[in-house]
């Protein structure tokens, strides 16, 4: 029996969809992220699941149980929100004993401050827990937000972009740990981002959402090795994939029948400053380098192309003529509908 | 940060002090005379304008005996009906206040095309019309519903006047409280109630003691309510005073004496209420990095 | 355009030294990134050349004039803030027009300026809305674009891309790098990202603490740190760094690890003598700096750097990995195919001719191995520490 399940749940608000005929099930004890973009559906789906909102349609349960209509308080659910939700009023030591001192909970005194100590130690902030939100910065409540979820240790802990405000190491750092101390605890996640990166650094399973849709469910490694649409495929990806319409590079790709598009990862592609009969000819574009990789840009087959190599296979100027050598073993063929031939419903 | 954009120098200086020492002058002139005139002899005023005690004048102390001893239970009985009327309405204001404010803020009502900010405005306008035209439908509501010269009706009187001004500023309070942080003490685990306790009503104290304090201005300085509505038994402080007036001529040393007791209850009710109007309790702007 | 120069510039706000005596020159046409932390004094350095803040000491010259004097607006200088600045009762297209406007450029020139710099940031669908209506990102974009639709001497942007979201500041590196190229602007980008700084500048100025670290173009900051704060600052993920002493070998110098019998590299005969000189001596204590891409992972295994794993990123075309060893956390990226798993004991071995140095107290570079052309014969560069 998993942990949750979303019974073909829908939100609208007032004639927007917000989310539509959502199925997904998260298992117990798993990690699972939310990837989409901002306006996808990632947030409007965690505040369904922990009871902030109703759905229009559908049901939610838990363990099997219908939860649909149980208010928040009753569902046991942890969530760090997006903007922190911090109590202006109280210190960072109350925000994490609050949830603990919550009606019905009954643990000692001892018991909650040790778990307040740990959490503390977890996320770094054992410094801070005499202070109040306004004398914290941004990534010191973004952290505090997260130890208030964490304390918990309830069935299900909702993460919304929990570490989007931190600084790039703080981020990368604190996103593992989560995951290291989610899974020790043997809780289940549900995590929201809109980062590919993030999601595949973490996850299980990440579920792609796409305009309030789910598109599909699956590990990192099958989500970029086989992303079941277009949509899917530009959003797993720390670099967009590149698109070509199939009959103006058919006489390179060799592409099977019914192909209509046809997606070239960056890493997949070679750029080259001499001519080359089976190449794509170009023009760079704009060039970024980035220590030990490159990113580079060319105007090839009518659009700009994204390749990403090594720095030390050389270095273009803007305007330098190159030919593009994509690996077309490696092609992700879609067709007309956007599909992937071949491709599995979710 | 911004820059000290100040002009510089002694010149821009002095202009400055000036400016300032002549408003003050200005505004504090008043509540100057009438400390003054509270200790003078009748002829003195007359006589005026002297400023200075001891120097052009010698202080007496006559209108204070005269409002200890003969004058003492009529000022006494308009005292406290002022208090009464002035705490208690405004307590009332308030608490009701809060409570519409808060479901204005939170829930969408709808009766007949009726909306939220309907709603509002029908309770906002009520202060629209200036209270010498509503306070002649007043007298005859209480003349038929016999509250004339109640305490009761005049509570009910000064609670009509506030409630107006605590939900149109309670509401904004209200709004401006992210119902987020309502939603994460739900998923702490606490009802309705308790979070109303717990977050709505520390994040709106500065709120509640603002419009406490404002009602209690207000029902505090009335006039024209407590002309009309009040002849004996609840009469107010500015009543009483005006009283004091009505024959022969003005006693100007009563009428300062009293006045000078008409400023003390605001202002210690300003100094009891001021730790709870924080600023800035409510400013937790996004983060940028740590 | 011009070229700027500060010259020992100092900036206090009463006792506190924000920055310190800093002289830097960038060229007429270049791209600076002045890149550091929050607080390291980046923006106060702008905004010193701005003329928002009074200059304690020193002289900033534009074009070789002292500007310490004059008004912002005589400097001839355009300035993207982060916080936008945009005048909420104009228009996008008021906000971006304004600087021409107000300058008396004829109407039709107006036009064709902010539609030419609005498709470049792909803002030009949105010109008659008020900043109000529209998204932060936009919003960002307009600030960017009032900066850039004039041609004053010198650009100055303060982290202008710091709130689009992470698809679009991508996109916009890419435009704003071109931006730059073609009207051969001289540009002084204040970012606290180093990915930003890397891929946009020509050269990068980092800071810290109120002091300049190091001045150079990407590639030198990248494979030459001057030193530990350098290194670690620059390049995602961080470069490792390894506590480890000098020991002698029968070949060379090795560096010992601080697990007993833990070995982070043994230099080559090469890379010993030319290090020599530099390095301290046996039994001294050094921080060796290596990257993540250039450590190898294999079983346990004698040599090396025996760890465990701590975690496993999967990041697409390749694998991220976190360790628990040398008494710290070290981190390899790996192929995708790699074997080993959160909790696996492991031993790395980090490339001896990808090595890093760095004085263990001062933490100034020591010294670089790197591999020379013509295969692996070692190679080091004696670096004194840049200021």
């Amino acid at each position: 029996m998993s942990t949750l399940l979303l019974d073909d749940v829908s939100k609208n608000f007032g004639d927007r969809a917000a989310v539509s005929d959502l199925r997904l099930e998260c298992r117990d004890g798993e990690f699972l992220v939310l990837l989409g973009r901002s306006g996808a559906g990632k947030s409007t789906t965690l505040r369904l699941i922990a009871g902030i909102e109703s759905p229009t349609r559908g049901e939610i349960l838990f363990d099997g149980e219908r939860v649909t209509a149980l208010p928040p308080e009753q569902r046991d659910v942890a969530m760090a929100f997006e903007s922190y939700a911090l109590y202006p009023h109280r210190t960072v030591r109350e925000h994490l004993e609050f949830p603990l001192r919550a009606p019905g909970r009954n643990l000692t005194e001892a018991a909650i401050a040790e778990r307040v100590t740990q959490v503390a130690e977890l996320l770094e902030i054992g410094a801070l827990l005499g202070r109040r939100p306004t004398q914290l910065s941004g990534g010191q409540r973004q952290r505090v937000s997260l130890g208030r979820a964490l304390v918990r240790r309830s069935r299900l802990t909702l993460l919304d972009e929990p570490v989007a405000h931190l600084d790039a190491r703080l981020r990368h750092d604190l996103r593992g740990e989560l995951k290291r101390h989610q899974k020790a605890q043997g809780a289940t996640s549900i995590y929201a981002t809109p980062d590919f990166s993030e999601a595949a650094a973490v996850a299980d399973r990440i579920a792609v959402l796409v305009d309030g849709r789910l598109r599909q469910v699956d590990t990192p490694a099958r989500l970029y090795d086989q992303p079941a649409d277009v949509d899917v495929a530009l959003t797993a990806g720390d670099l967009k994939m590149n698109l070509f319409e199939a009959d103006r590079v058919a006489a390179f790709a060799q592409p099977v029948s019914g192909v209509h598009r046809l997606g070239i990862r960056p890493s997949d592609i070679r750029v080259l400053d001499r001519p080359d009969p089976s190449a794509l000819p170009g023009t760079v574009y704009v060039t970024e380098p980035m220590g030990y990789d490159q990113i580079v840009r060319v105007e090839a087959a009518g659009q700009v192309v994204t390749a990403r190599m090594p720095l030390d296979r050389g270095r273009f100027e803007i305007g330098q003529q190159v030919w593009l050598a994509p690996d077309w073993r490696r092609q992700h063929p879609f067709d007309p509908q956007g599909r992937r031939l071949g491709a599995r419903l979710p | 940060m911004t820059q000290d954009t100040r002009a510089r120098g002694a010149a821009p200086r002095a202009a400055r002090w000036a400016l300032l020492s002549a408003w003050s002058l200005f505004a504090g002139f008043p509540v100057y005379w009438m400390v003054v005139t509270a200790f003078k002899q009748p002829r003195d005023i007359y006589q005026g304008p002297f400023f200075l005690p001891f120097v052009d004048f010698t202080p007496t102390l006559r209108a204070w005996e005269h409002i200890a001893g003969p004058a003492r239970d009529t000022v006494l009985h308009g005292l406290a009906n002022s208090l009464l009327f002035a705490a208690g309405s405004a307590f009332i204001a308030v608490v009701l206040g809060a409570f519409a404010a808060y479901g204005l803020a939170r829930y969408p009502y709808k009766y007949g095309p009726y909306r939220n900010d309907d709603l509002s405005l029908l309770i906002v306008s009520q202060r629209i019309m200036p209270p010498i035209v509503a306070v002649i439908a007043l007298f005859a509501m209480f003349r038929a519903a016999q509250l004339l010269d109640t305490r009761v009706g005049m509570l009910i009187a000064y609670t009509w006047f506030n409630l107006p001004l605590t939900v149109f500023l309670l509401t904004d309070f209200m709004r401006r409280i992210p119902v987020e942080l309502e939603h994460a003490a739900a998923l702490d685990g606490y009802g309705k109630l308790a979070q109303i306790r717990h977050v709505v009503l520390p994040l709106a104290m500065p709120g509640l003691a603002a419009a406490y304090l404002l009602s209690f201005f207000f029902s505090w300085n009335d006039f024209i309510l407590a002309l009309m509505l009040t002849f004996r038994d609840a009469v107010t402080l500015p009543i009483v005073i005006t009283n004091l007036s009505a024959q022969m001529e003005p006693r100007w040393w009563l009428i300062s004496a009293i006045g000078i007791l008409a400023m003390l209850p605001p202002i210690v009710a300003v100094f009891l209420l001021d730790r709870f109007i924080e600023r800035r309790v409510l400013h937790a702007p996004r983060g940028e990095d740590s | 355009m011009a070229s700027l120069t500060l010259d020992n510039v100092v900036k206090q706000y009463g006792r506190v030294t924000a920055v310190h005596r800093m002289s830097l020159s960038v060229a007429d046409g270049e791209f600076l990134a002045l890149l550091g932390p929050s607080g390291c004094g980046k923006t106060s350095t702008m905004r010193m050349i701005a003329g928002l803040e009074d200059i304690s000491d020193g002289e900033v010259r534009i074009d070789g004039k002292v500007v310490n004097r004059l008004q912002p607006a005589q400097r001839q200088i355009a300035m993207s803030f982060e916080h936008y600045g945009l005048y909420p009762h104009l228009t996008l297209f008021g906000n971006i027009a304004y600087p021409l406007t107000v300058r008396g450029v004829a109407e039709r020139d107006v036009q064709r300026q902010v539609f030419d710099i609005a498709s470049v940031l792909h803002i030009d669908d949105v010109l008659g809305s008020f900043p109000k209506e529209v998204s932060s990102g936009v919003q960002q974009r307009v600030s960017l674009a009032r900066a850039l639709v004039r041609s004053p001497s010198v650009f100055l942007l303060d982290e202008p891309l710091s709130h689009l979201d992470a698809e679009m500041r991508a996109r916009m590196r890419g435009e704003l790098k071109r931006l730059q190229k073609a009207k051969r602007s001289t540009m002084v980008y204040v970012t606290h990202d180093q990915l930003e700084a890397m891929t946009m500048a020509d050269r990068i100025a980092i800071m810290n603490q109120g002091r300049l670290q190091q001045v150079g173009t990407p590639k030198e900051i990248y494979e030459r740190p001057a030193n530990r704060f350098v290194a670690t600052f620059i390049g995602e993920p961080p470069m490792n760094m390894i506590d480890a002493v000098v020991a002698g070998g029968s070949d060379g110098v090795v560096l010992r690890g601080p697990d007993a019998g833990s070995v982070v590299a043994r230099l080559d005969a090469s890379q010993s003598a030319a290090l020599a000189a530099a390095l301290p001596a046996q039994g001294s204590a050094l921080a060796v700096g290596v990257r993540p891409t250039d450590i190898d992972v294999f079983g346990p295994q004698e040599g090396g750097l025996p760890g465990r794993v701590r975690l496993r990123e999967f990041r697409g075309d390749d694998v991220l990995m976190t360790f628990d060893a040398a008494g710290t956390r070290l981190r390899a990226i790996v192929h995708r195919d790699t074997p080993h798993q959160p909790g696996d004991p492991v031993t790395l071995v980090p490339r001896a001719d990808r090595l890093h140095l760095f004085s263990a107290d001062s933490g100034d570079a020591i010294g670089h191995t790197e591999d020379g052309p013509g295969g692996s014969r070692g190679r080091s560069t004696f670096l004194s520490p840049a200021h």
